[in-house]
């Protein structure tokens, strides 16, 4: 209900014309509780960098955006909050096959969003290309049949290491669309990625990962610990929970669970350097999972 | 003496004993206690300091998707009989109680085994209170019929010997999918009954259920289970994590649900605990063909001089 802070300035946003008790927002207006701003990209414009400005998105406001970028958070700092539960939280729809919002700046977070896949085929929802980002207990969803995510969450960087402490918490993804890949791509070299507590289940039927880490791209000090992952992927799976292919990783992929329906020999977590710990993996639905890859032996 | 209030907030922030506090809800407060000396809502205000009489009608001062929040303060009573006694039909409300033991706001459902609180709008959440049968078998407590329906930190007790639940959350009525999204976590279900059936009925297909830190002590009951679903109705994207269930269930009873796998299930089924009286050597949580999800260390037990063992068996 409440939230201490230690930020200078909070704007509150909200679009939605069926709130009746309070006004629409309007970008003219000085973006308060009582007369809030119509739009998220206005209110990044009066936050300023390192002041840890603090953006509410209210119960059922709503956006699409057809442009890449049309989301850009360049500045650093900047603690985005969405309000409410379930079908209430604040939707940020994707209504082309463009990646509209791009996280550039530092140290920013994005909270209690459900980012909502409004066109075929989103190759790319999220960019992230700054360091220290978090997106924590978030919903990525579809907003119609055929209307899904490929890739919710793409990390990249102008070079390695650009994205380092990179965060994505909590955060859940549901699709039954079969084109569905990877929950997370780093497309770069990152060191102290957390990349926790996230439950995905698409039906997407490639061989897909949670997340997926770019051929030749390494982690450094990476943690993956309590994700759960499920597709419908039937064939060759190697990487359901994990999958880079470098040997200079480091970090622990620890207590994580997948299920793929891959009965050939699946390989769940594929991430040479780093420490495994109790994952456990499935492709069966009448049995348990079992632990994968093998426990050590002592010898 | 009465609190102060500042209906408005601050448009630049407010900091208070020195910490800034910033309010995270965006629609309007109303409170609600039997115990302020007003018999009815009528005349109140619906603040803190001169409380509404009943939830119900809070919530028909709600606005539908304003986010708006309604407080129940501790040892809050009230008695809801008739079906639909409780109308959760504006979308988009929380209702929160305070208190813990004793104190939490307990709602004693009564009259007939029919009395319900009837969940026909979307986003609606309930957490923090106490509902208590006050009928024999009463069919269920909450009927959802409206899609993302939160429980959250709700206790289902019997107000009496033979007065029960015999399903707390129900979705009968609901058309397919239309109770999808709905939520159930670190709820109790306390009963002595021998005739609960199931903590949640699912009538229909259903996508991204959670039942997840769910308590279920229904130590005489022989046919009860966490879902009870309709034959050949799917549930995609479930969660059902971290429960624990202690029945009198014998022999094919499943624990955790009855529902048949089907090709168009999925999700996962973890962590639940089961501990039941069937002594056969073939103990099922859910039917042998499975139950469409990924399925992991979930625990059953009959006998209970000893702890539970996995179930079902491990793959390789």
């Amino acid at each position: 209900m409440f939230l201490p802070y230690a930020g200078k300035n909070q704007f509150w946003v909200h679009s939605n014309p069926t709130a009746n008790t309070i006004s629409k927002g309007s970008d003219a207006y000085p973006g308060t509780r009582q007369r809030p701003f119509a739009t998220l990209a206005y209110a990044l414009t009066k936050c300023t960098t390192a002041q840890d400005d603090v953006i509410i998105l209210m119960e059922n406001h709503s956006e699409e955006f057809t442009a890449a970028s049309a989301i850009t958070v360049s500045k650093s700092n900047i603690h985005i909050v969405g309000l409410g539960n379930g079908g209430q939280r604040p939707k940020l729809k994707f209504g082309a096959d463009v990646s509209a919002v791009l996280i550039s700046g530092s140290e920013n977070t994005m909270r209690n969003i459900n980012f909502v896949a409004a066109f075929a085929d989103v190759a790319k929802g999220i960019t992230i290309t700054g360091a220290d980002n978090v997106i924590d207990n978030c919903e990525f969803s579809d907003d119609a049949t055929a209307e899904n995510f490929l890739t919710p969450i793409y990390v990249n960087g102008a070079t390695d290491n650009a994205a380092d402490g990179t965060q994505i918490t909590n955060n859940r993804w549901y699709s039954v669309d079969a084109a569905c890949l990877e929950f997370v791509q780093c497309d770069t070299d990152v060191a102290r990625m957390k990349y926790n507590g996230n439950r995905v289940d698409t039906w997407g039927v490639g061989v897909n990962a949670g997340l997926l880490v770019t051929a030749g791209k390494s982690m450094q000090a990476i943690e993956v610990i309590g994700n759960m992952h499920s597709t419908q992927a039937t064939a060759s799976v190697t990487g359901t929970t994990v999958w880079g292919n470098q040997a200079d990783n480091d970090g622990v992929v620890a207590e994580n669970l997948s299920f793929c329906l891959d009965v050939a020999g699946e390989v769940h977590v594929l991430l040479s350097g780093a420490a495994l710990f109790e994952n456990y993996g499935n492709s069966i639905g009448t049995v348990s999972a079992y632990i994968l890859p093998a426990r050590d032996t002592n010898a | 003496m009465s609190i102060s209030k500042y209906p408005d907030g601050f448009s630049d922030g407010v900091a208070i004993l020195g910490m800034p506090v910033l309010n995270l809800y965006g629609g309007d407060v109303y409170w609600v206690s039997s115990d302020s000396g007003s018999a009815d809502s009528t005349g109140q205000k619906g603040d803190f300091d001169m409380p509404f009489a009943t939830i119900d009608y809070a919530i028909g001062r709600c606005k539908a998707n304003n986010g708006d929040q309604i407080f129940v303060k501790p040892r809050h009573s009230e008695t809801v009989t008739g079906v639909a006694g409780i109308a959760l039909d504006v979308a988009g409300v929380t209702i929160t109680g305070f208190g813990r033991g004793a104190s939490k706001p307990t709602i004693l459902m009564d009259g007939a085994a029919t009395v319900t609180a009837a969940v026909t709008a979307a986003n609606v959440v309930v957490k923090g209170l106490r509902f208590s049968a006050g009928h024999a078998d009463v069919a269920s407590c909450f009927v959802v019929t409206a899609a993302d329906f939160m429980l959250e930190d709700v206790d289902f007790i019997d107000n009496a010997a033979n007065e029960n639940w015999l399903s707390p959350v129900d979705t009968t009525g609901a058309a397919a999918e239309a109770a999808s999204g709905l939520s159930i976590t670190d709820c109790t279900w306390t009963s002595v009954d021998a005739g609960c059936l199931g903590f949640v009925k699912i009538v229909e297909d259903i996508s991204r259920i959670t039942v997840e830190r769910c308590v279920l002590n229904v130590d005489l009951a022989t046919n009860v289970r966490i879902l009870l679903v309709t034959a050949a109705k799917d549930q995609r994207g479930q969660l059902l994590i971290d429960n624990f269930i202690s029945s009198a269930n014998g022999n094919g009873v499943t624990s955790i649900s009855d529902n048949a796998t089907t090709t168009a299930n999925s999700g996962f089924v973890v962590r639940n605990r089961c501990k039941h009286l069937d002594t056969t050597t073939t103990h099922l949580l859910f039917p042998a063909g499975g139950i469409g999800a990924c399925t992991h260390d979930n625990q059953s037990t009959s006998v209970v001089t000893l702890q539970g063992f996995l179930l079902p068996v491990v793959d390789s």
